[in-house]
């Protein structure tokens, strides 16, 4: 018997925005210790097929199908038969540790929390009923596992005070501590810097071994995948388009959408032209930092220094990358750039009078309760004498090189998808003119294929204008499709020029 | 840190203070009428009226009344009362303090008690009827004004049901659990409003969490449903209600001037009202003053207690 049997699972969700089939008759089988990646992008049904398993859909989904684990059927369960199973039998953790962790309670009483669930009441097999005590060692030798730093401090540490990858740290110290059978990871690394990535799949692998844990891993990332799993499914809107081992997959992929994702995350790179033009941009010697206030009365705030002695250039028609972790400065270094940045010191000299940016999250740069075509109207509102009708023109222009139709001027942002609200965004900071752009992670919060449609237009927009752009992404494979020269940013300060 | 803060609260605080007293006196001074006026009647003679004046310090221009009261008020003193001869503010305002204050803490301790559970069990309701009918209770509740409600409660139970005798209250010097009693009544119609407000307002900030990525976790960790709401939710979802029971302990404040004349309790309500049709400058003074003092220490002590929930607040 398989430890999961997945037979002809079927997810609807029924909401006020109408009815959607997201997961359509999933079959599959999972042995003990197996490591199986799901991948897709958004609206795959990936996510939806692993919250069905853990019975955690929201209230407006149904589900029906058989989700047979050791031979017991979840789907037939009620909340409270399944429950003795979650946490226990089964576990997960999700995408955003930070929003994942109660942010009241200390990480200690939240793992603790699991044994009290599962570990209290007489009769369980392995484990007598565990006191006090035993729980708070049991929990500090699990954060000794996961290899989480001090484990007595960090047990009385709240989620906002443990970096990124400790907090995932301590949800998979959480989710394993029942020493379940099978674990749930939906896309755990997507929100972590490229090395916490890595060590966060080198501790999932480390788990499955020394604790023989069986794991869904779902994630969009081709690339993930292949460095944990050794089984795939393809999933594309719902339903499961190619199978098999990662190596069958890479080598010689049978669908369509599958060899899509493959050319995502393939090691392509841009043809570099040697530029002899002009400087757009100079950064001499710049520093940035923040001032701490004092925590005494009449104590003089400190400095934080997040950027030290950094010098680069991007000269006319250029795309530069600029690389780092979370915390390099890679943000900073932009808002000094356009002079949001308080305290700085250094020369910036730059070409353009109106340079312009276009961030990571798309929908929060968009006034919600405005249509397009006001949005987009705004600069020149603002900017220039153009008349209504010369305005109307303009926009109009403009939304067509974004390669969005007519229709969309009178639809509000929140009807757009993500790719379509980031082609507004770059319509808005191409609509004035201007031809230096810093784009701060413009892809990263989007499905490869959207990515690439996104990069491919960012990439003819600027031949056309002659743009200079400054590209800011921790993705390396990004950087290498589209940018000319790179600057790394290590953590703190400093940098190493590479063209 | 911490120190730091406090400081700046209390210089904030005697700004606000400053600037208060400011407003009231030079509100007074622009208002038509005066204290002689009001004492003697507009049918009284100019010489009278000339003559009282004088002996009650009104002749002095406002700005030099403004400087002598504020001498006085930075040494305890605020003065005499113009209305009651030869009774001093601080008098005046200690025999009527304790029955206010009684009165808004039993009103506050109602809108805690009530309002809480009613926002679980409300929060609760997942049918669109139990919905339905917990909105429409709370509306209605939140629409009538506090001083309507007086009477209503006074028609319900003084003179349908006698529980209690209109007008017949006893100083809680005298008999502490009879002024208690007596003042249950006024207190419900204060507090009823505030109890629908933040029902209405808890029940939307539980239903908002419930939607949080934690909860989910928690759900995954095998919790209850009840574990889910008590061990989890309801903490994150007290966040905001704490600033919102701030505002309603300023509010409750505020209500109880009003209901205070309505049941006839001898509070600061009642005083403050007589002084403002009496042009009482130094009584307004003092009893404004007392209650934004109070409701700036409310908001101090919110912000302690947001500190105390929320590891994540640093002030």
């Amino acid at each position: 018997m398989s430890l999961l049997d997945v037979r002809k699972l079927n997810v609807i969700f029924d909401s006020s925005r109408g009815v959607t089939h997201a997961v359509k008759d999933v079959s599959f089988t999972m042995e003990e210790g197996e490591i199986l990646g799901i991948v897709g992008e958004s609206g795959s049904g990936k996510s939806a097929t692993s919250l069905a398993i853990m019975g955690l859909l929201p209230s407006t989904a149904s589900y029906y199908g058989e989700l047979l684990f050791d031979g017991h059927d979840f789907v037939k369960m009620s909340f409270d038969e399944l429950r003795t199973f979650k946490g226990d039998e089964v576990s997960m953790i999700f995408q955003e540790p930070m929003v994942s962790l109660n942010p009241l309670m200390r990480v200690g009483k939240q793992v603790e929390e699991m044994l009290l669930l599962h570990r209290t009441e007489e009769g369980h097999e392995d484990e007598a009923k565990m006191t006090k005590a035993d729980r708070k060692a049991k929990v500090l030798e699990m954060f000794e596992l996961v290899e989480l730093p001090n484990p007595e401090v960090t047990y009385r540490k709240y989620p906002h005070e443990l970096s990124g990858g400790q907090q995932q740290r301590v949800m998979i110290a959480m989710a394993l501590i029942c020493k379940p059978q099978l674990l749930i990871a939906d896309e755990p690394t997507t929100a972590l810097d490229a090395d916490v990535q890595d060590q966060i799949i080198d501790l999932l692998k480390e788990m499955n071994r020394r604790l023989g844990t069986a794991i869904i891993f779902v994630s969009h990332d081709l690339s993930v995948i292949r460095k944990l799993c050794r089984n795939v499914l393809v999933m594309y809107h719902g339903e499961i388009v190619e199978r098999g081992t990662v190596e069958e997959i890479f080598e010689n992929p049978q669908d369509d959408y599958t060899k899509k994702l493959i050319a995502a995350i393939s090691d392509e790179r841009k043809v570099v032209e040697p530029n002899e033009a002009e400087d757009m941009l100079v950064v001499n010697d710049l520093s940035a930092w923040y001032e701490i206030p004092g925590k005494k009365i009449g104590e003089k705030p400190t400095k934080k220094m997040i950027v030290e002695n950094l010098s680069f250039n991007v000269k006319e028609g250029e795309i530069l990358g600029m690389v780092g972790a979370s915390g390099s400065g890679k943000s900073t270094v932009s808002r000094a750039i356009l002079g949001l940045h308080k305290w700085k010191s250094g020369d910036i000299i730059m070409k353009e009078k109106n340079p312009q940016m276009v961030f990571q999250d798309s929908s929060a740069c968009l006034n919600p309760v405005k249509k397009i075509e006001w949005i987009l109207e705004e600069p020149l509102r603002n900017m220039t004498d153009m008349t209504k009708e010369e305005r109307k023109a303009k926009v109009r222009e403009m939304l067509a090189k974004v390669e969005l139709g007519e229709e969309y001027l009178k639809r509000y942002p929140r009807q757009l998808s993500g790719g379509q609200k980031q082609r507004v965004n770059i319509a808005l900071a191409l609509i004035s003119g201007s031809k230096f752009i810093i784009a701060d992670e413009p892809v990263s919060a989007l499905d490869v294929t959207i990515q690439e449609q996104i990069l491919h237009l960012l990439l003819s927009l600027q031949k056309e204008f002659h743009l200079s752009v400054l590209f800011i992404s921790h993705d390396i494979n990004v950087i290498n499709r589209i940018c000319d020269r790179v600057i790394y940013l290590k953590n703190r300060y400093n940098k190493n020029p590479r063209t | 840190m911490l120190m730091k803060y406090v400081i700046k609260k209390i210089i904030t605080l005697f700004l606000a203070l400053f600037l208060i007293s400011v407003i009231v006196f030079f509100a007074f001074s622009v208002l038509p009428a005066d204290a002689a006026v009001a004492k003697l009647g507009t049918d009284a003679t100019p010489e009278r009226l000339e003559a009282l004046r004088e002996a009650m310090g009104l002749n002095k221009s406002v700005f030099e009344r403004y400087g002598i009261w504020l001498v006085g008020a930075l040494q305890g003193d605020f003065g005499k009362s113009l209305q009651y001869t030869n009774k001093t503010v601080t008098s005046l305002i200690s025999t009527r303090l304790g029955n206010s204050a009684i009165l808004s803490l039993i009103s506050f301790v109602m809108v805690i008690v009530f309002s809480i559970p009613l926002g679980i069990f409300s929060a609760k309701r997942r049918s669109a009827l139990g919905r339905g009918a917990m909105t429409t209770v709370t509306q209605v509740t939140m629409g009538i004004p506090s001083f309507f409600l007086g009477v209503l409660i006074t028609y319900l139970f003084a003179i349908l049901l006698h529980l209690f005798s209109l007008g017949n209250f006893v100083s809680p010097k005298k008999n502490f659990w009879a002024a208690v009693g007596y003042l249950i009544f006024p207190a419900i119609a204060i507090a009823l409003p505030k109890i629908a407000m933040t029902v209405k307002f808890l029940t939307s900030s539980i239903r908002n969490e419930l939607h949080k990525e934690y909860v989910r976790t928690a759900y995954s960790k095998g919790q209850t449903r009840n574990g889910v709401l008590y061990k989890h939710v309801l903490i994150n979802a007290m966040i905001p209600v704490v600033t919102f029971l701030g505002v309603i302990v300023a509010e409750i404040v505020a209500g109880s001037l009003i209901v205070e004349q309505v049941f006839s309790v001898p509070g600061i309500g009642t005083l403050l009202i007589t002084a403002i049709t009496n042009r009482d400058y130094p009584v307004v003074e003092a009893c404004v003053l007392l209650i934004a003092f109070f409701v700036i220490i409310i908001n101090f002590a919110v912000d302690m207690i947001y500190k105390a929930i929320d590891p994540r607040v640093t002030v």
